[in-house]
């Protein structure tokens, strides 16, 4: 597995050129911290571990003075994760939800299902909690079959993705 | 306007929405919002309340619509599309019946006192006998 988010955009193509920009931005520099780009990633997906590289374009490290870590972090783990989605499953992006829809994008898999998948990052905080937290969220989106939760961890770096089973809807 | 059109549109206009409401800039995000709910009354228009992506733009037009503060839009909005909603439950529910209907019936059925040949040996000719 080789997660390229510069193609994140020719991946995604309802994924709009301005957010998907601003998001592989934000990995570069959430991943920045500590690493260079083809740096060894780890993707547990459904409990299958799968390790790899992840690459990007390098970007000047001041351009994160400006902004704020939090956010840095969370939207960076968003363009790891919608790659992620993408390398491992086949799921391309339909549209961003509102909040308060339990999930935060609404994706389409291979056979024209729709995916309901709710992401969260962490630079180096417990990523096992944070999954139940974002599985319980997701778990309350019933408009379509399939929902999951994706969770990035810098640190390392590695994400892990998680499918709610069908027997919980 | 179609879907492969708006979705873009609508992504972007949500996250720049939030990003101004986590920002707190209040009375930015609400304008934001009045242009989200618009979008998702767009997509609401092109599907049907059935479908689940209708059924996510119709909340999604309200929702908006209730944080930028229009409250007779949100209502006016709210009350359309439960009627939509009530219609495409209504047919449903009518299909649902015909179904079962039509189960019932074919389980009824006499059997025919004519035997069915799958393969019949006959001509067919184009002029009259």
């Amino acid at each position: 597995m080789k997660l390229d988010l510069t193609r994140l955009r020719e991946v995604h193509p309802l994924l709009p050129e301005s957010t998907a920009a601003e998001l592989v931005h934000r990995a570069a520099l959430a991943l920045q911290r500590r690493h260079r780009p083809g740096v060894e990633f780890t993707a547990t997906v459904d409990g299958v571990v799968t390790t790899g590289s992840i690459t990007w374009t390098e970007c000047a490290p001041t351009d994160a003075d400006q902004l704020d870590r939090h956010r840095v972090t969370e939207d960076g783990a968003e363009a790891v994760a919608l790659s992620l989605v993408h390398a491992e499953r086949g799921w391309t992006v339909r549209r961003r939800l509102q909040r308060g829809e339990h999930a935060d994008w609404l994706l389409r898999d291979d056979r024209q299902g729709l995916v309901a998948l709710e992401i969260s990052g962490t630079d180096d905080g417990d990523d096992a909690v944070r999954m139940q937290e974002k599985l319980a969220q997701v778990l309350r989106n019933d408009d379509v079959m399939q929902r999951a939760a994706c969770v990035v961890r810098f640190r390392e770096p590695r994400a892990t993705l998680k499918l709610v089973p069908e027997a919980f809807r | 306007m179609s879907i492969p059109d708006l979705y873009p549109r609508l992504t972007e206009a949500i996250v720049h929405a939030e990003r101004l409401e986590d920002e707190g800039r209040a009375a930015d995000a609400r304008a934001a919002y009045v242009y989200v709910s618009m979008l998702e009354e767009e997509v609401a228009r092109e599907l049907a309340a059935s479908d689940p992506e209708g059924a996510l733009a119709r909340r999604g037009a309200v929702r908006a619509a209730l944080k930028a503060q229009l409250f007779v839009r949100a209502a006016e909005l709210a009350a359309r599309y439960v009627v939509e909603v009530e219609a495409a439950q209504r047919s449903a529910a009518e299909l649902r019946a015909m179904e079962q209907e039509a189960r019932v019936a074919f389980e009824a059925q006499v059997p025919p006192d004519v035997r069915v040949v799958s393969t019949a040996r006959y001509r067919i000719r184009d002029d009259a006998a």
